[in-house]
């Protein structure tokens, strides 16, 4: 049975409050429980709209940019990125460009430009959602990668093959599907692909314009026809469809899965936006399988928690808060990116997760608009709270143990009683998944 | 929420534990695991200003005007003596609890700040870019640590302590090392109080609470481990009295944070701070001088502190800098960026006094006192104290030189 | 005793309550707190209109304070203790705070006397405040620090007429300690050059930076000192190896100097950056001549290094040219054109430039800052200063802001987690309030036995 085939809720399947959770964290960064409630009632077409819509029908998200990049401060570009994340207009470009950013994992740590690293989001923010061909393309061209992957001493009397060999495993390919030859000839066709001004510079004069053979095409190949011929292969299908499986559905995905993702894929004209909406509507995306399957970066965290809260925070706190937990936005660790998922939770992170909630319902993280109390409003009985914070919190879908757990805070909470609650509930095992 | 009610929680949550974590109880305090801290003098420290090679005929000529701080400087036995500013670390050579080894560093000498600094903390001279993916020694060690451990441990490893950014020598693309500048972000937070310890803090209540499944046993077996160690923190601080007088600047504080996490025992083995100002192109002597005095007071009350608490045995401390400088003084009373200089391994256990070759200056290279010990053979030295095999840190070929 | 406050009666109105006040305290009244341990003691001196009459108000409201006459005066302290604190002596002695401050009460709204020695002993121990500053803090702040660590009273007084001013006065000043050596002889006061045209912000320093280099011990703590060796371990090798960085320098400039914060010149629209900062232009007097080619050798030596870090970093390199204005002239370094992605950056309006003339030394961020100072050092006017002095122009501040007004909101909305409407509303009425005082300004006086903080709003009008 094709696993993408499209989720139909039923009366013994609805489109409940887990579904649209699991959607909305999974397609953005979370929503408030009303948000929530609201697309559950308007449905699963609604609620695919709500995290898709067209792009013309959205604000651009580079609307501040100049502003952004005015400070020349690597910590603004950064408050700048978190505050469009909880923005969240365009919850699947937001989502995406988070995605490209940990595939094409640049770091300013050897950039060193917050200008170019500005961009560089911005052009996933542009592209992100579009063709995959565009988007190599557009990036082959990137100042900022060209610089992280030391294109800008290619040139064809030292050919550099750092980002010819990252374009075939990391970005396009993966391993196995190409061999040290097409890197070799890739990295002549990169050769004079450079920064000035900071902007991408075809510096002929450094350029190797003899013939090339990359992957079985041959001629007078320059960077765009790279990036044109990698994206054209059926392995960079798979290669995505496996990538995107990982970061939108389950760790493992299943080889059936990928085949058909990639299938999609190819029928959708390579188009990215397009080809996740079918991921997103399929059976696959809301089976139980992938439902809390996934570690809650900590972007998922202090971001979701805060748009979950309905809190207006500070972005640039939230910067400093998920540095401590492990990810500096536009400072991956390595090309390859975050690791993720279990690397996420050692026990000292967890102790700092549950020390941000902390803080932030105390209000230490910015002005928290509504407050822990107005949220819960109205519940006054232990178990009331206890049920109010499991369906902000966690889907109202806890174990028998943790609901207990939870009622038991509930009945011992003094004080803030709200705020102790839901603190409790994002101390749960279950929040801290995906 | 009572003793009892708490005890029942721990257990219920650890009984799985105990099979996932193997060594669960790591990090508890009391722990006997050896500890290494690295102190980085930073800016390239003059070594033969520091351990000064007094008998060499060719040091004063070498050194007509610095060459006078070999006056009250205090002999180590070997012809060589150590900076007048120096004395309680002197105290502490003489005590048996700290070595001196001449002459190391790589060959051939980097004379880039930056470039000699990413050697020493990569753990390699041919180490050419540094990248993303670059990890750094103390940074793989602690991989094998937590390798030893099973897969586990406190989470804490390790730390950078002092700074926002965790330096080069602590990446690892495992363990995730984190700065510390106070052990107090490590402490449980309440909604209601910023307070040290919030002892009903939610977050403990639900520990161990879930359904079923592979992940939420994972996350739980972390939620636990984070309760351990919060609590080992807790009573970390509550137990450390300091036993010894700590400087009121940043290298005392740092030193101190350091002592605080070394006595409590509580699992973090890897620790590295730094202390610049050491590039002493120009009017040397008083600054030199002033810098030593520092080192001398931070590090001596770290180390009196230790063997207050009696855990000294157990911890080593390795001194190092980037390089040493030119054997030369220069014309603006200071002196240039060297080669080779002298390392400093402090620890209970240690034979006291100095090791290896001591420099020579009737035979420098291009004006520097040649390296005569590769740099890895004291980290190989430090790392088999700590029962961390050397070649999957650092390659092979390393002789440890025999200082315990 | 810690605290003091002195009230005096505004335009007499009618009401019984009025009269009461009137009748129990129409000469004023001096409001003081004392801590004793964890207990909190009052004072209260009244110059009553009526002395019958508050005498009879008072034991209506029963025997729980002390009181007594003391001539034309009545003490009531919160007990008997609070009473005897109540010294009667005058107040140039240990004595009475309260006498003068109902005496010479004259044009002032509002009095007030803190007992810095009581403070400091609850605090515990003296002269921690200077030495709880850093260098550039004590640089700054110690005249200070040095009074509220050595004073043993603080006197307060607003007084509100064509300004608002709030003159703050402790008995102690830093001029007979160590650090004292830093500042000038005498307080008669220095001429400064006086810039024409739209000057944001004024900040005047007399203090001997070259005293401080040469003798950091003296000046600063331990770490501090460590700081200032091993910035000059490398700034003393800057000209060469026999020359001295600090004399030959630092010890050819001389006092006081000043920071002048202008009105930027606005590029056309494309060209300008989403943050547009002011222009900064520090001004010295030269003692000796010679120090102009020390400068040129040393920023020549500084170009290279920084051409050199900028090269690592592949930014295109800074040209150093000479540069000669109307009244002085000098080295300017020149920024490669912009000609980038996106808006221009925050340094493209940026022509750093060091320049002599007419006796002064001039560091400045544009050549136009520059040629407005050096134009004040060549022109007659000066501005007569004394001490410290910080002047702020609310409008001119406010213009400034409003040119960078979209990159500040989103600073704010990324700071201080405001959504656009909310940072707008913050710099709307910040707007507001600048443009309402037509300037501030801060002097910090150190005479020979007094310090002297002197706060004064003047409106627009």
């Amino acid at each position: 049975m094709n696993p993408l085939a499209p989720y139909e809720p039923s009366a013994r399947d609805p489109f409940d409050l887990r579904k649209c959770g699991h959607l909305l964290r999974r397609a953005g960064f979370g929503a408030s429980l009303p948000e929530r409630q609201r697309l559950v009632r308007e449905g699963l077409a609604a609620a695919l709209q709500h995290v898709a819509p067209p792009l013309a029908e959205v604000p651009a998200a580079d609307a501040l940019l100049n502003e952004a990049i005015a400070f020349g401060s690597i910590e603004r570009v950064r408050a700048f990125r978190v505050w469009l994340a909880l923005q969240n207009t365009h919850p699947l470009r937001e989502r995406l460009s988070y995605f490209w950013h940990g595939h094409f994992a640049t770091s300013n740590s050897k950039v060193q430009d917050p200008r170019a690293m500005a961009l560089m989001m911005a052009t996933f923010d542009r592209l992100g959602t579009g063709r995959f061909d565009e988007l190599l393309t557009a990036m082959l061209r990137d100042p900022a990668l060209l610089r992280w992957l030391d294109n800008d001493v290619n040139t064809s009397k030292q050919p550099n093959e750092n980002l010819a060999r990252e374009v075939f495993e990391l970005f396009a390919l993966g391993r196995g599907n190409y061999s040290e030859r097409d890197i070799k000839e890739a990295a002549r066709a990169l050769t004079g692909w450079h920064v000035r001004d900071g902007q991408f510079f075809r510096a002929g004069y450094l350029h190797d314009d003899g013939d090339k053979e990359v992957l079985g095409v041959r001629g007078k190949l320059d960077g765009d026809d790279v990036a044109a011929i990698a994206a054209a292969r059926p392995e960079s299908a798979r290669f995505l469809a496996e990538r995107w499986l990982r970061f939108f559905v389950h760790p493992q995905p299943e080889r059936d899965e990928i085949d058909a993702l990639a299938g999609a894929y190819e029928q959708h004209g390579r188009d990215v936006g397009a080809t996740l909406r079918v991921l997103l509507g399929s059976r696959l995306f809301f089976s139980a399988r992938a439902y809390r399957s996934k570690i809650k970066s900590p972007a998922d965290f202090v971001i979701g928690s805060v748009r979950l809260i309905g809190g207006r925070a500070q972005p640039t706190a939230l910067v400093a808060a998920m540095a401590t937990l492990g990810e500096t936005w536009l400072e991956p660790p390595s090309v390859e990116g975050w690791h993720g998922e279990l690397a996420w939770l050692s026990p000292a992170a967890w102790l700092l997760r549950s020390n941000f909630v902390a803080d932030l319902l105390a209000g230490r993280r910015g002005k928290l608009a509504p407050r822990a109390a107005e949220l819960l409003r109205g519940y006054t009985r232990p178990d009331h709270l206890a049920r109010a914070a499991s369906l902000f919190c966690c889907d109202g879908d806890l174990s028998a143990d943790a609901s207990e757990r939870l009622l038991e805070v509930a009945r011992a909470a003094q004080g803030d009683r709200a705020a102790t609650v839901l603190h409790a509930a994002t101390c749960l095992p279950e929040y801290q998944l995906l | 929420m009572n003793v009892d009610r708490r005890t029942f929680l721990r257990g219920a949550a650890c009984a799985p534990l105990a099979l996932s974590l193997g060594r669960g109880g790591a990090w508890l305090p009391g722990g006997d695991e050896r500890c290494l801290l690295v102190l980085e003098l930073v800016g390239g420290n003059d070594g033969l200003n520091t351990v000064i090679p007094v008998d060499d005929a060719d040091y004063a000529r070498l050194r007509p005007k610095l060459g006078a701080v070999r006056r009250g400087a205090r002999a180590l036995g070997d012809g060589t003596s150590l900076h007048p500013s120096l004395a309680r670390l002197h105290g502490h050579i003489a005590a048996g609890r700290g070595a001196v080894v001449h002459g190391v560093g790589y060959a051939p000498p980097d004379r880039s700040h930056f470039r000699s600094r990413d050697i020493w903390h990569v753990g390699d001279p041919a180490h050419q870019q540094v990248g993303a993916t670059t990890t750094g020694w103390l940074g793989r060690a602690a991989e094998q640590l937590v390798a030893a451990a099973g897969g586990a441990g406190n989470g804490l490893p390790a730390a950078a302590i002092g700074g926002l950014e965790v330096p080069l020598l602590l990446h690892s693309r495992r363990v995730p090392v984190p700065s510390l500048v106070r052990v107090e972000d490590f402490q449980w937070l309440s909604p209601g109080a910023r307070g040290p310890i919030a002892a009903d803090a939610p977050s403990r209540h639900v520990v161990g609470a879930g359904g079923a499944g592979e992940l939420l046993a994972a996350v739980r077996a972390a939620q636990t481990a984070g309760v351990e160690l919060a609590d080992g923190l807790t009573a970390a601080l509550q137990r450390y009295t300091p036993k010894a007088d700590y400087p009121d600047d940043d290298l005392g504080r740092h030193l101190q944070l350091i002592a605080r996490l070394l006595v409590a025992g509580v699992g973090t083995r890897l620790l590295h701070t730094s202390f610049g100002g050491f590039d002493t192109h120009a009017r040397q002597l008083p600054t030199h001088a002033g810098l030593l005095r520092q080192l001398d007071a931070g590090l001596g009350a770290l180390l009196d502190d230790l063997a207050g608490h009696g855990c000294l045995d157990r911890v080593g401390v390795l001194v190092h800098s980037e390089f040493g400088r030119r054997a030369a003084e220069n014309a603006s009373q200071g002196s240039d960026h060297g080669a080779a200089g002298p390392v400093f391994v402090f620890g209970g256990g240690v034979q006291g006094g100095t090791f290896g070759q001591k420099p020579d200056l009737s035979r420098l290279v291009d004006g520097d006192v040649p390296p005569t010990c590769d740099f890895r053979r004291v980290y190989a030295e430090l790392l088999g104290r700590l029962g961390v095999p050397v070649e999957p840190v650092l390659g092979e070929g390393f002789e440890p030189i025999g200082l315990w | 005793m810690v605290g003091r406050a002195w009230w005096r009666r505004g335009p007499s109105s009618t009401g019984t309550s009025a009269n009461s006040c009137a009748r129990v305290a129409g000469g004023g009244a001096a409001l003081g707190l004392l801590a004793d341990g964890a207990r909190w003691r009052w004072t209260l001196a009244l110059r009553p209109g009526e002395p019958a009459a508050a005498a009879a108000w008072l034991e209506r409201r029963g025997g729980a304070v002390a009181r007594r006459f003391e001539g034309p005066w009545l003490l009531v302290g919160s007990d008997a203790a609070a009473l005897r604190s109540m010294p009667t002596a005058p107040a140039d002695s240990e004595g009475s705070w309260w006498q003068p401050a109902l005496v010479e009460a004259e044009g002032a709204v509002l009095r007030g006397a803190v007992d810095l020695a009581a403070l400091r002993r609850l605090r515990g121990g003296d002269g921690a405040l200077l030495a709880g500053l850093d260098g550039p803090g004590r640089f700054l702040l110690a005249p200070i620090a040095h009074a509220l660590d050595h004073g043993k009273l603080l006197r307060l007084q607003l007084v509100a007429a064509s300004s608002l001013r709030l003159q703050v006065q402790a008995d102690a000043s830093i001029r007979g300690a160590a650090y004292g050596s830093l500042l000038p002889a005498g307080d008669a006061g220095r001429e400064v050059p006086r810039v024409a045209g739209d000057v944001l912000a004024t900040l005047t320093l007399d203090r001997s930076l070259h005293r401080l280099l040469a003798q950091p011990a003296t000046y600063l703590s331990p770490a501090g000192v460590t700081q200032v060796d091993s910035f000059l371990s490398i700034a003393d090798g800057f000209d060469g190896p026999n020359s001295s960085i600090v004399d030959e320098l630092f010890g050819r400039l001389a006092e006081p100097a000043t920071l002048f914060v202008l009105a930027p010149q606005l590029p056309p629209a494309a060209e300008r950056p989403p943050l547009l900062l002011p222009d900064f232009a520090a001004c010295v007097p030269v003692a000796d001549a010679r120090v102009e080619a020390v400068v040129r050798r040393v920023l020549d030596l500084i170009g290279i290094v920084v051409n050199a870090e900028r090269a690592q970093r592949r930014q295109a390199p800074l040209l150093l040219r000479r540069w000669r204005g109307e009244h002085g002239s000098g080295l300017a370094a020149e920024l490669p054109e912009w000609r980038g992605p996106g808006a221009p950056p925050l340094e493209a309006v940026l022509s750093p430039v060091v320049a002599f003339g007419h006796g002064h030394l001039v560091v400045a961020s544009t050549t136009r800052a520059a040629e407005r100072v050096l134009a004040a050092c060549a022109a007659p006017e000066r501005e007569h200063v004394r001490g410290d002095l910080l002047r702020l122009s609310g409008a001119a501040i406010a213009d400034a802001l409003a040119t960078s007004r979209d990159a500040l909101v989103l600073a704010r909305m990324l700071d201080e987690g405001e959504d656009q409407a909310g940072a707008a509303r913050f710099f709307a009425i910040a707007d507001a309030v600048l443009r309402s005082v037509q300037h501030l300004q801060v002097a910090v006086v150190p005479a020979a036995r007094e310090t002297t903080v002197t706060v004064e709003a003047v409106r627009q009008r």
